[in-house]
């Protein structure tokens, strides 16, 4: 029977479309100052009860590729992109087997979440906040774009943001390149104390001691920092909130249970899923907002399994006057249109949804910059064996990083970079352990000599991770195609995706830079890039591969002007005065840091903002 | 070898209650006993469900557990601040199991077993003791409320008379940077007021709160002992859980909590490392579990002695009995059908 479509309703404040990162703190920071908020989710209801989360620990414990997306299944409704769909792209085919509909000619390798939750649910908690060249590629560097804001303007936000997700780090010992710590930190501290840093990290810090490496004909010292990271540890009682002066942090574990979840104590899954809820989850937040009442009536509403299909505007002023949005059993059951309204809109849907959503509804168009610069960070491994055991597979996906690279006068030439130390082995450069002990028994190894060979091998192994910053070209970008549908009639991405020389020259320095590292600190280099890799590229004759690395950015820019920007520095559309795009997508650049923390920043930004304008 | 029954009994007050800095240390030495004593019974009941079975009931059994461990740090806080020592890691602190628990004049057997009704009965006992038929008595103590409304008076009047002072050894307060989780929290003890709030958390959450509450027609939410254990423990036994407005003698009325007794390792009553051979495999285990928790009874005794990174060890040591404790559990004990367990004795006891 089809169900009944409900009238408009004129309830809310705010209608904001996605439950992720930006979406919960908005729902939040919008209930606290007693404002209606509707969020609509494309995707199932994430459940954060006891059984409904051994459900999802379950699911991905099962799963036989352990893939960022493999707790949190799509629903047929709202597909989503997998990193196991990606293939090479045949020029002039574009490859539609996935969600996404590519053109290349390099494959887009990143993924995200359609569920409550997003892809929070299985970022890997790394919390970097951009650096203050980041914000100015285009007049320090002459490349890439500069943004309508500077690191100084955001920092209040990052502030925020860290005491929401729950920081642990040590601000003492941030060696961050070209910064002026004191300007930086000020006298901040984060609100949790670092997590200890593991031992493998510390035995390659120990062995790089005193290792320079040139860089555009410069020296540069190879060191090695701890981390911030959104994972509970020790609360620092030193920590002063710099908004309201409070004085200590309060850990928050599992969502709305006190009762549950643990500080990090070492699995190494965080990217999809910490079995003991110690990594920041939205759905703390959104747990908080929805916990927030008025008069007895909770001031947030969430409706999961609602697709927003279109965003609807009066044409005379630009306004937005409704979201229409299709909601859908997981049956196979008939779906619904209906439209809801608000004083205030905003999508918050990731990146590449946000786009598709605008661009479905034909909205923002005017500088033709929605869509465009499309970012992420392509990441190259390279992986060895240590010459001693150092005991991989321990402690959180990485607690530190050689941060050295992240600026410099090189950036006119090529990409900065930033390198996490792994700390699961070849897992993601080489499917350890499964491949190689497949390989081991294919051998002809088994018994006392097949666990000697995996007691030798697996405590030394050690993988870098290169992640380069990419910078915005129109090139890169999503645009939709009626011929490349989803279920529910809607257009899937279309994606076009360049790696450009920028990034191939930073690749070509990088690998030189390992080869020393490898010289200096003993390793056996087992790296090895192969040419039917969807992430293969060349430069200068020699091969590299890289990965997706799930931080998609850049789609829906803001910046100083409508000209040349799809936003204004509080991600209101210029086109559209009471719409908002909060997310990934509003960052001219992001330099070489994961954009969980800066979307997360940028959102308080757009919170004040659309308070001010309810007033 | 003397039970938590015999020592309470055994401490000795003059007339008008405690009145010494020494009789207060030894009172608060023995409430952190206590406390240490309900570990090994929830860590057998806990322990003894079948991973992902019995979630709600597990969870609610394992709160308790995390604040029982609060309530031993929240005793070694006041114990410390009024320059006492506490001491963990000794032959005649760690309980010998079966053991007695005071109860208004008799004192009932706490066994270490597994997840059971019986063992809930037990847990209910152990957080909410009868009333006592008498008033305090000059041979010592028959209540646990007793003991701590002593504890607490004797804070008042040695702090009135300034007999103690409470800034004694602050390095060695646990502090909310060392222990965080469950509903309590850590009180850092300096001064009568904070003193007095660490107990009042203890006697909230735990074995203190009055018999009386049982007669109470007030919402739970109201009388501020909603989290109690004594009504997360109700609520596995009326296998439901406690909604907004009701009463504790009204009982849960909330949704249904369902317990499947049977999602249980089963373990066998009371074990012994006696039980079988030196050298033979199974004793040896027995043997490793027992000084895996010898290990952590060290590591907290010296974190609260001072030797603050001691507190950071305790936490994968508790991984670690947990992981031996469920192995032994997963051993025929050749005792029916039953299997083995923890049995929580000092390393090389004789049987």
């Amino acid at each position: 029977m089809p169900k009944k479509s409900r009238a408009p309703s004129p309830e809310y404040d705010v209608v904001i479309v996605g439950a992720g990162v930006a979406g919960s703190i908005l729902a939040l920071e919008l209930a606290k100052q007693h404002r209606r908020v509707l969020v609509l989710e494309a995707g199932r209801s994430t459940r954060d009860d006891e059984d409904g989360w051994r459900t999802i620990l379950d699911t991905f414990y099962n799963a036989l590729a352990k893939v960022p997306n493999s707790p949190y299944p799509p629903t047929a409704s709202a597909p989503q992109p997998d990193v196991l769909q990606y293939n090479p792209i045949t020029p002039g085919v574009p490859d539609s087997a996935g969600y996404f509909v590519q053109h290349g000619p390099q494959t887009f390798s990143s993924d995200y979440t359609r569920s409550k939750g997003g892809t929070g649910l299985h970022w890997l908690g790394t919390t970097l906040r951009m650096l203050p060249s980041d914000f100015r590629m285009r007049s320090k560097y002459g490349v890439g774009a500069d943004w309508p804001i500077a690191y100084e303007d955001l920092k209040p936000c990052y502030e925020r943001a860290e005491h929401e997700i729950g920081v642990a780090g040590a601000v003492g010992e941030q060696r961050l390149p070209g910064v002026n710590a004191k300007r930086f930190w000020g006298d901040y501290q984060f609100p949790m104390q670092k997590l200890p840093d593991s031992y493998l990290a510390r035995r390659l810090a120990a062995r790089l001691d005193g290792l320079k490496v040139p860089l555009q004909g410069k020296p540069f010292p190879v060191y090695v920092t701890p981390t911030p990271q959104g994972r509970n540890s020790t609360p620092n009682p030193d920590y002063v909130n710099p908004q309201t002066g409070e004085r200590g942090f309060q850990p928050v574990g599992t969502p709305g249970d006190p009762r549950r979840g643990e500080r990090c104590m070492g699995n190494a899954s965080c990217v999809p899923i910490c079995p003991v809820q110690a990594k920041y989850s939205p759905l703390r937040t959104l747990h908080k907002a929805q916990a927030l009442t008025s008069e007895g009536q909770p001031l947030v509403r969430l409706q999961c399994q609602a697709v927003a299909s279109r965003v609807l505007t009066d044409p005379a002023t630009g306004r937005v006057t409704g979201i229409e949005y299709i909601t859908y059993d997981q049956n196979g059951g008939p779906t619904s249109t209906q439209a809801v309204r608000a004083k205030t809109y905003v999508v918050a849907a990731h990146s590449v949804e946000t786009a598709k959503l605008l661009l479905i509804s034909g909205l923002a168009q005017q500088s033709d910059q929605l869509g465009r610069n499309l970012m992420d960070h392509p990441t190259m491994m390279t992986w060895g064996l240590m010459p001693e055991p150092v005991w991989p597979f321990r402690g959180p996906g990485s607690t530190n990083a050689i941060p050295v690279f992240r600026d410099g006068a090189f950036r006119s030439e090529h990409s900065a970079f930033v390198v996490p130390i792994d700390n699961w082995g070849w897992n993601w450069c080489a499917f350890a352990p499964g491949a190689q002990l497949g390989e081991w028994v294919g051998q002809g190894l088994f018994g006392r000599q097949l666990r000697r060979r995996v007691a030798r091998d697996f405590s030394r192994q050690i993988c870098l991770q290169w992640e380069f910053e990419q910078l915005g070209e129109a090139r890169n970008r999503v645009t939709i195609d009626p011929r490349f549908r989803d279920a529910l009639g809607l257009p899937r991405p279309v994606i076009h995706y360049t790696i450009s020389d920028y990034v191939r020259k930073a690749m070509a320095a990088a690998a030189g830079i390992n080869a020393a590292i490898c010289r200096q600190a003993g390793i056996q280099d087992c790296t090895s890039y192969s040419p039917n890799s969807p992430g293969y590229v060349e430069y200068e004759g020699k091969g590299y591969v890289y990965r997706g690395c799930g931080h998609l950015v850049g789609t829906h820019r803001m910046g100083a002007g409508p000209h040349d920007s799809v936003t204004d520095s509080w991600m209101r559309c210029w086109e559209h005065p009471n719409l908002y795009l909060v997310g990934c997508g509003a960052m001219p650049t992001f330099g070489t840091s994961n954009p969980t923390l800066t979307m997360a920043a940028l959102t308080y930004r757009a919170a004040d903002s659309i308070l001010r304008d309810l007033v | 070898m003397s039970t938590i029954t015999q020592r309470l009994r055994r401490l000795r007050t003059s007339a008008g209650g405690i009145d010494t800095q020494a009789g207060l240390a030894e009172h608060l030495q023995v409430a952190m006993e206590l406390e240490l004593s309900t570990l090994p019974p929830y860590m057998c009941a806990l322990y003894s469900i079948v991973d992902g079975a019995n979630l709600e009931a597990a969870g609610l059994v394992r709160s308790v557990l995390m604040e029982e461990m609060l309530h031993v740090s929240l005793a070694a806080n006041v114990l410390n601040a009024i320059g006492g020592r506490p001491v963990l890691a000794r032959r005649e602190v760690l309980p010998h199991y079966p053991t007695a628990l005071p109860d208004s004049d008799q004192s009932f057997t706490v066994n270490l077993q597994k997840f059971s009704r019986e063992a809930i009965a037990t847990f209910l006992r152990i957080e909410l003791p009868a009333a006592p038929s008498a008033a305090p008595q000059a041979d010592g103590y028959h209540t646990i409320g007793q003991f701590y409304g002593a504890i607490e008076n004797g804070l008042k009047r040695l702090a009135k008379s300034r007999a103690i002072t409470f800034t004694h050894r602050p390095e060695c307060q646990v502090e909310a940077s060392d222990y965080y989780n469950g509903h309590g929290r850590i009180i850092t003890v300096n001064s009568l007021e904070t003193a007095l709030e660490a107990l009042n958390e203890i006697r909230h959450q735990g074995e203190g709160i009055s018999h009386s509450v049982m007669e109470d027609n007030e919402p739970l939410d109201q009388l501020g002992y909603n989290l109690a254990h004594y009504f997360r423990f109700m609520e596995i036994a009326e296998g439901r859980r406690f909604q907004k407005g009701d009463s504790p003698r009204g009982g849960p009325t909330g949704p249904l909590l369902p317990v499947d007794w049977n999602a249980v390792r089963n373990m066998v009553p009371n074990p012994r490392a006696a039980w079988y051979p030196a050298g033979s495999p199974i004793r040896r285990q027995m043997d490793d579990c027992n000084a895996c928790f010898l290990l952590l009874l060290q590591s907290l005794e010296a974190a609260f002695n001072g030797d603050k990174p001691r507190f950071r060890q305790a936490v994968p040591l508790m991984l670690e009995l947990k992981q031996r404790i469920t192995g032994l559990m997963n051993i025929p004990s050749g005792i029916a059908d039953t299997m083995l367990g923890p049995s929580f004795e000092w390393p090389g006891s004789p049987a």
